[in-house]
């Protein structure tokens, strides 16, 4: 059988197994380091393996995908820091984790829980990409928009004080995200003129910033709390443990392929999505929502992971990229004389297949390398905090600036730190904020056009909506997360 | 909201807040009315900051059930030394202070020197160990941070 | 006085103090920065071909350029046209020249950005913009003070055409179908776009002028979304770069009515698709055009480099692999350099931006800019 042969290429051509082995394992590291994305990896790999052959070039490509990924959980649980926009909803749970001393329970579960998500994305893949491809095109702008919604229901989830806080949050962060050049009409909003607004400001510089900056100078209030003593004995959780998890993961992978599916979207509105599912359906975990749970890492973890099998459906299937780094994909797929596109798995079933079965084999590496550098990342916390936040600082400054080497970005990080510092003694909630600016242009853009689409008339719009399944399945699910939030709120107030 | 203690500053913080928020409207307003629409490019800013405005006045009056975050009878002038003793705890100005030497100094001597002017000092600040530790920590950490973004990802730094 | 109270104000005085001396520290940020980068190159430089390396520096032994990495602008996102040109010109150059490129992509603004970015380097060729067609309609546009008048065009690779495309089950079959469905709705029919001054709002515009039909312009993130949408149903045409829906038309997923160019397209299964201006023969007065993609380097660049640099691109391009690449991109190789580069971007920007300002859509007049009507 073709398929097989494919498929099982890499054990045929050792070298295949290797970037594939040196490529995972280069994309945790890369993915663990704020600043450095995958993205950027893979568009350097383009110019690197122009000379190369095809397959290797693929390979290593993968790999990388697949690694940095996960890796950006390391760095959001052990320092708050996002590694990668895929990450932000790690960090909910993970960082609590790590405060407690437990961040080798945190990154055990990760590295399982993206081995699942992968898994599951390989196998649609595999099995279903031209059905999912072609469910993800019957979205419609309406659609994204009802799904950003969802994502901002998250807000609710997030346990600030108040609700008004964090409405307030999401609505700066939205805000944020509307400065700049509008894409529509090209008129600048917000911008006083200044060439560096006319760019906006970029989520990952605010992300930095709130995140990981913020808690920085936070930290330096009191260097006197010791940093804790990390338990890196249980790291692998048991058998037992994955089964437990094993619906909610099973959902939330599903939910990161079809969110990795719709072009547009990837990783990082999938792992928000599941977390907020998981938030919403998991009921009886052993430590809230916020402070450890590990329900809260299970989800992004398995979802983002998925949701890189999704991204590669519509590149295979259509020759549309799922997300950034898929882009970059096809370009160098060109580069090499393929020709992605919808007939590109009947014309090149092999360079298919072989990306099917190198994606498997990635994350069976995922799961092997996953397990490595764990203790000597773990001690990285336990680094006086004089030192380590410091060198914090300065690595959110470089990551910041390695976005788009400009400066501005480096100013725009620090201004975020220090407001996002001055957020956290007012008990002003964080999350939200970055959640408004990475949803911000997801929402304004499909609002823009699916009320344009019907001729700019709010009735039609709504009719729209109504008419049309996918729609009021989304629609009804905003229905009901509503719904339930008025009530636990409710339950809330009077006990 | 939980029955808490206000925090030091927290009304002017939610004044503060206010403020921006109503600025944003105006803004908003400004960008609408010349272009009027349901879907043009002053719509959602308007919905937004108007969201913005209507949170800030529901937390203003939220906060009018917290108990006083200070002692009975504290002048302003105390007040308010005390809400910047509270936000920048002594450690904190020269940080701060450090930080903005650190942007600015960025653009003008370079990645190099600034970042490890700026390592150098700040563990000093806080008081991180011997200056000979501290130094050669903040040359390591330079040239770590050169080798990998430079030499091996091309990202040409400052 | 307490310990941080001083070294509070120490530090204010420092800054205050390097607020008043100005740039004084901009020539030691460049000289640290350029021992920094040559070790980059000399380490990091992979397809250094000794013997091409030494036969060029001998050519330009008078000029001693380049002598460290050079650094390149993309205009556009990753994965677009002008990003996968550029990205795939520049290995070669690399080789041929025995020096690093390090390409970064600066998206934004139509263009706008990077080319504030290119502009704000020294003109001294160590920076080279990769751009497209859109900053020639910048001005009239208002997306940037900038365009390439304020550049000097080192090399233009290639051109494209656009190609209005439907989905496969419309109920279109020929342009003139479309034509007069707008017509008959004026303002009902969807088209999908990039934004103002992308190619796809131009022909939309191009096509008002003509015929006087007035789209429902939605806008999209990019030519990609824009031919997804379209797959999906939710608008009704979109007019985009060949390279962008080449590998649809093939496969059968959206359906051709016509090449806006004045001649049928070359490359393989889309010979078929209509040539507009045998539908319209008005097209005629517009027609050779459509979007390129170029090398630039800032205007004031001292003309010895602009001559190498110049000179290195057009033996690149005259590479075969160069030129099956680019046709496999869908696109057509022209390698138009020095006053031919000149003409044929200021004809784009007269051409482009007169259509533009009559059709309405654009923010000002060409002749603010002392731009010149197209013959």
């Amino acid at each position: 059988m073709e398929i097989l042969t494919n498929l099982l290429l890499p054990f045929t051509q050792p070298i295949l197994l290797f970037f594939l082995g040196i490529g995972t394992l280069a994309g945790i590291y890369i993915g663990a380091i704020p600043g450095l994305s995958v993205t950027m990896a893979v568009s350097l790999l383009i110019s690197f393996t122009f000379s190369w052959d095809m397959l290797p070039a693929i390979a290593l490509m993968i790999g990388i995908n697949v690694g940095g990924v996960y890796g950006g959980s390391r760095s959001a649980i052990l320092l708050n820091i996002p590694g990668a926009p895929a990450a932000v909803a790690t960090t909910f749970d993970g960082y609590p984790l790590a405060q407690k001393g437990e961040a080798g329970i945190a990154i055990g579960t990760t590295v399982v829980q993206s081995f699942v998500g992968g898994v599951v994305g390989t196998l649609f893949l595999g099995l279903f990409a031209p059905a999912v491809a072609k469910f993800a095109l019957m979205f419609a702008p309406r659609d994204y928009l009802l799904l950003a919604i969802m994502g901002l229901m998250l807000v609710g989830s997030l346990g600030c004080e108040s609700a008004a806080r964090g409405i307030f949050a999401a609505a700066i962060g939205v805000f944020i995200g509307m400065i700049g050049i509008d894409m529509v009409t090209g008129q600048q909003r917000f911008t006083f003129g200044n060439v560096y607004l006319m760019n906006g400001v970029s989520y990952i510089v605010a992300m930095i910033g709130l995140f990981g900056m913020s808690e920085a100078l936070y930290q330096m209030r009191d260097l006197s709390i010791y940093p804790v003593k990390q338990k890196v004995d249980k790291i692998v959780p048991g058998w037992k443990n994955v089964i437990r998890y094993l619906p909610l993961s099973l959902r939330t992978s599903l939910m990161g392929v079809i969110v990795g599916a719709l072009p547009g979207t990837g990783g990082d509105l999938a792992a928000l999505l599941a977390y907020d599912h998981a938030r919403r359906t998991v009921k009886n975990n052993e430590v809230p929502f916020g402070k450890g749970a590990i329900e809260g890492l299970v989800a992004p973890e398995s979802a983002n992971n998925a949701a890189i099998g999704g991204a590669y459906i519509p590149m295979l299937t259509l020759g549309i990229p799922g997300d950034a780094v898929t882009a970059i994909i096809i370009g160098a797929l060109y580069i090499h004389g393929l020709k992605p596109g919808p007939m590109f798995m009947t014309e090149r079933p092999d360079i298919f297949w072989l990306m099917v079965g190198g994606m498997f084999i990635a994350n069976i590496f995922l799961l092997i390398f996953g397990f490595t550098g764990i203790k000597m990342f773990a001690k990285i916390v336990e680094i006086p905090k004089q030192i380590l936040m410091p060198a914090i600082v300065i690595l959110s400054a470089v990551g910041a600036y390695s976005i788009n080497n400009n400066v501005m970005d480096i100013y725009w990080m620090l201004g975020f730190g220090i407001i996002g510092y001055l957020f956290k003694i007012f008990k002003m909630p964080l999350g939200p904020v970055v959640l408004g600016v990475i949803l911000s242009s997801l929402l304004e853009q499909n609002y823009r056009r699916a009320v344009s689409m019907v001729g700019n008339s709010i009735p039609a719009f709504i009719l729209d909506i109504l008419k049309h399944p996918i729609s009021l399945v989304l629609f009804a699910a905003i229905v009901v997360m509503i719904v339930g939030q008025i009530r636990s709120a409710q339950k809330a107030a009077k006990s | 909201m939980k029955k808490r203690k206000m925090i030091k500053g927290e009304k002017i913080c939610i004044f503060v807040i206010l403020l921006i928020s109503l600025l944003a409207f105006g803004a908003s307003l400004k960008l609408f009315l010349a272009n009027p629409g349901v879907s043009t490019q002053g719509t959602f800013p308007l919905l937004t900051s108007s969201i913005m405005v209507l949170a800030s006045l529901v937390m203003l009056g939220e906060i009018k059930y917290l108990s006083p975050s200070f002692e009975e009878g504290k002048r302003g002038g105390e007040k308010l030394r005390e809400t910047f003793q509270n936000l920048f705890p002594d450690r904190m100005v020269p940080v701060i202070l450090l930080i903005v030497v650190y942007a600015v100094a960025l653009s003008r001597a370079g990645f190099v020197i600034s970042t490890f002017l700026f390592l150098f000092l700040m563990m000093m600040l806080l008081k991180a160990g011997s200056w000979l530790r501290s130094l050669i920590i903040s040359a390591g950490i330079v040239a770590g941070i050169m080798i990998i973004f430079q030499f091996a990802f091309h990202v040409v730094l400052p | 006085m307490k310990k941080s109270n001083l070294i509070s104000l120490s530090l204010a005085a420092v800054l205050a103090a390097m607020t008043v001396t100005g740039c004084g520290g901009n020539g030691a940020a460049s000289t640290t920065a350029a021992p920094a980068s040559e070790a980059a190159t000399t380490a990091a430089s992979t397809e250094v071909s000794s013997s091409t390396a030494a036969e060029t520096k001998e050519q330009a032994s008078d000029l001693k350029f380049p002598e460290k990495d050079i650094q390149g602008t993309i205009m556009w996102a990753a994965g677009g046209a002008c990003d996968n040109v550029s990205r795939g010109i520049v290995p070669f150059l690399q080789e041929q020249m025995g020096t690093t490129f390090v390409m970064t992509n600066r998206a934004g603004a139509a263009g706008g950005i990077s080319m504030q970015y290119v502009h704000d380097q020294p003109a001294d060729g160590y920076n080279i913009l990769f751009g497209a067609e859109n900053p020639q309609v910048a001005k009239v546009m208002g997306t940037s003070e900038l365009d390439y008048s304020d550049f000097i065009p080192l090399d233009i690779f290639c051109t494209s055409a656009g190609v209005v495309v439907v989905n496969k089950d419309s109920k279109y079959n020929t342009i003139n179908d479309l034509i007069d469905d707008i017509l008959a709705n004026p303002n009902k029919v969807n088209a999908a776009t990039t934004g103002p001054g992308g190619l796809p709002q131009v022909l939309v515009s191009m096509m008002e002028s003509i015929h006087g039909t007035k789209a429902n312009t939605v806008v999209f993130d990019g030519e990609g979304p824009c031919i997804t949408a379209l797959m999906g149903g939710h608008v009704d045409y979109t007019a985009v770069t060949v390279s962008a829906c080449a590998e649809q038309i093939r496969a059968g997923e959206v359906k051709a009515l016509a090449v806006m160019y004045d001649a049928p397209l070359t490359a393989e299964g889309l010979t078929e698709i209509p040539v507009i201006t045998d539908v319209y023969p008005d097209y005629d007065k517009y027609m050779p055009w459509g979007p390129f993609y170029g090398a630039f380097v800032k205007a004031d660049t001292p003309q010895e480099v602009v001559d190498y640099l110049t000179e290195q691109f057009d033996v690149v391009m005259q590479k075969p692999e160069i030129d099956e690449m680019l046709k496999n991109l869908g696109t057509i190789p022209v390698n138009l350099t020095g006053a031919d580069a000149r003409e044929f971007v200021d004809k784009y920007r007269s051409t482009t931006s007169w259509l533009l300002y009559e059709a309405g859509a654009a923010q000002k007049s060409p002749e603010e800019f002392g731009i010149e009507k197209p013959e």
